[in-house]
């Protein structure tokens, strides 16, 4: 069971905080096209959260109130049935936006997998600093077109892809949002954790764990991977790893 | 039980598990209105799907789709490549929506096909609509046609729930009904699928069976007891044979037929299972209990059950498709199932589209049949008409009110645990199509 949201760092000095000038994904943050100045003035309303594992950080059905962007760590979408089953509807990573539409009840739980932060925004704080920042503004209707777009995909990938293409394209979308390159192992070679488990990996696939395991031991007898182990796959070229997502050569 | 219910007894009514019943269905409602329905499914809106093979064994099959090879392998196979065919075609229409949280066997699947072939159609069936591992995977077995490997391999497959057949363990009952099999092979098969990770068995029996007496039905109940299932389906076993009826309408046997659901009821609780819906018995930690406390039982196509799924699509010949709008049946006959799923047409042979009203009937013949109560008021206003429209209905069920087999009160309508073996009875005066059934409307 999840266990409620931990409050850490709460900053409300007139200095700009420590973990916004050090911040990983500030370009991709609301903040992203404020100058230091209007920064300073958002933080006083906005905190950064530090987030336990397991814990819930938005609760399905809830009013969303906040907007949460991803620093650290990576979180867990979840829709949960009538019958108490769940399913995975998605993961969020540093960059993502969490709950971007504001007043609505959530579609899904957002559970932390791994210790993570986040940076939580008021909506309604938001509705104001919109009105006068256009930059603002700009960036929440493209993220919540984001989100709409990651349903669609998600869709797509159940819809129209191979298991072996579902396989693939999971893992070169989550390349391209926390894949670090492996320059020793060659050009395109590349290391992704995984810190969802496998069932919700399959979950999110739609496939049978048997299945999954059966899919990733092909890619690594075919050569396309050097290592799959509990938490991490090494790719021994992204290029390849793309070609997989398109056609289901075996 | 009262006497006055005995006349209530020849009452064949329809099982319900679709309303309007097949009676109600048309041809003018086919392909084009399941395709259009299937675009509207929500992004994961749960669906159950199952699979028919409505044949006894593999030489039926061999049969009715004239094959012309004498391998019966071959036909199995042939029919497996017809049924991944329409998995795809519906997968494709679907684009993606939907989320599969139920996946049944109905017919006598692991009989007519091997399970290699049914491995085949788990493939498929991933494939086009994904399957995870809390989806459940549950099947129809012929107690007699099972061995030790079959449900080593049925497990090895991921089946979880099992419902067997059984009907009766007195033999000369089954001598009467053709179904003979020894009290100790199911409980080798039981044993058997449980080993093999089957953990949810489902044991059939049937009342109202010819030759059956007070004490051999309460000796097959004591028998079905001891081999714990985690569930007992009690069903109406009146022959729908014309001649089989007539022996079974004989004063003696309907006075028995009257007094075994009651006799079935105090065995069964007695021995720690739960009444649930109108012909289920559960133990207490079941999901089938558990959704009977909460009121998330459903009662559809697939019976009584606590999956989530509001939507049931039917792969093979003959399957009918259910929405709370929509109801579309595949073709009953094979050859022309066969000639349109080979030219990707969705196989839809009738259906019927339900306006406010039938799905206001539906929503409380579902309810009475599944929790044995339903707030007619409550449901009227959830489908905003008035209760005028329920008027024929009421009528017949005032008689059925001033013999006891139902209340109502307050809007309340409730059936008695008692009289819980004419449910459908019940649930029959909210058929609107009831009078197109020639042979029953004279019952109610």
């Amino acid at each position: 069971m999840a266990t409620t949201l931990q409050c850490g760092t709460r900053t409300t000095l007139d200095i700009l905080p420590v973990f916004c000038s050090s911040c990983q994904v500030r370009e991709k943050s609301v903040c992203g096209d404020l100058t230091d100045q209007e920064l300073i003035d958002l933080q006083r309303n906005m905190s950064s959260i530090d987030v336990e594992k397991g814990s819930t950080l938005i609760h399905q059905d809830d009013e969303v109130m906040h907007l949460f962007v991803v620093t650290h760590g990576s979180f867990r979408l979840l829709k949960v049935l009538e019958d108490g089953r769940q399913q995975i509807t998605g993961f969020g990573f540093p960059g993502d936006y969490i709950g971007v539409r504001a007043g609505a009840a959530s579609n899904y739980s957002v559970e932390a997998l791994v210790p993570g932060r986040v940076c939580s925004f008021p909506h309604v704080t938001l509705r104001r600093l919109s009105a006068q920042h256009q930059s603002i503004q700009d960036r929440l209707i493209r993220n919540a077109d984001t989100e709409l777009t990651k349903a669609y995909n998600h869709m797509v990938l159940l819809g129209q892809k191979t298991v072996h293409e579902r396989v693939a394209t999971f893992l070169y979308d989550l390349i391209g949002q926390i894949g670090k390159p492996r320059p020793q192992d060659g050009h395109d070679a590349y290391e992704v954790a995984l810190d969802m488990s496998r069932r919700d990996i399959a979950d999110y696939l739609a496939l049978r764990s048997e299945t999954l395991s059966r899919v990733l031991k092909d890619f690594k007898t075919s050569g396309l991977m050097q290592e799959v182990t509990r938490h991490k796959v090494t790719i021994r070229s992204l290029g390849q790893l793309k070609q997989r997502t398109l056609t289901d050569a075996l | 039980m009262k006497l006055e219910w005995k006349s209530y007894l020849a009452a064949e009514t329809p099982a319900y598990t679709s309303y309007p019943t097949s009676h109600g269905f048309s041809d003018a409602i086919g392909a084009a209105a399941l395709e259009k329905r299937l675009s509207g499914v929500g992004q994961y809106e749960p669906i159950s799907l199952y699979i028919n093979s409505p044949f006894e064994n593999a030489a039926t099959l061999q049969t009715a789709t004239h094959s012309d090879t004498s391998d019966v392998h071959e036909t199995a196979r042939r029919y497996v490549k017809l049924l991944t065919r329409q998995i795809f075609h519906v997968g494709q229409l679907l684009q993606g929506r939907g989320r599969l949280t139920a996946l049944h066997f109905a017919g006598a699947a692991p009989h007519v096909l091997l399970h290699k072939d049914l491995g085949v159609i788990l493939d498929a069936v991933e494939m086009a609509f994904g399957l995870t591992d809390s989806a459940i995977v549950s099947m129809d077995i012929d107690t007699r046609l099972v061995s030790f490997e079959m449900a080593e391999a049925l497990g090895a497959l991921g089946l979880s729930r099992i419902k067997l057949g059984v009907q009766d363990f007195d033999p000369d009952v089954q001598k009467a009904i053709g179904r003979v099999q020894t009290f100790s092979h199911i409980g080798e098969v039981m044993n058997a699928f449980r080993r093999f990770g089957v953990f949810d068995i489902n044991l059939e029996l049937g009342y109202g069976l010819p030759r059956q007496t007070k004490e051999s039905f309460a000796r097959t109940l004591s028998l079905a007891v001891s081999l714990s299932p985690e569930c007992i389906t009690l069903r109406n076993g009146a022959a729908p044979s014309p001649s089989l009826a007539a022996t079974q309408t004989q004063p003696d046997t309907l006075s028995l037929r009257l007094e075994q659901p009651e006799t079935a009821r105090h065995i069964l609780t007695a021995a720690g299972y739960e009444c649930v819906g109108f012909d289920h018995f559960a133990k207490t930690q079941t999901a089938l209990a558990k959704a009977a406390q909460t009121q998330a039982i459903k009662y559809n196509l697939l019976g009584l059950n606590a999956d989530p799924a509001r939507i049931v699509l039917g792969i093979g010949q003959a399957a009918v498709s259910q929405f709370d709008d929509l109801l579309v049946q595949n073709h009953s006959g094979i050859d022309a199932y066969i000639s349109c799923v080979e030219r990707d047409i969705l196989p839809a042979m009738r259906g019927a589209t339900l306006s406010r009203e039938d799905r206001l009937r539906a929503r409380i013949i579902e309810a009475l049949l599944s929790t044995l109560n339903a707030n007619i008021l409550d449901i009227c206003n959830d489908f905003d008409l008035d209760l005028a429209v329920l008027r024929n209905a009421f009528g017949k069920i005032e008689m059925l009110r001033n013999v006891g087999l139902v209340t109502y009160k307050d809007g309340k309508m409730l059936i008695p645990e008692e009289a819980r073996a004419f449910a459908n009875v019940v649930a029959a005066c909210f058929d609107e199509n009831l009078s197109k059934i020639r042979h029953l409307s004279y019952a109610i």
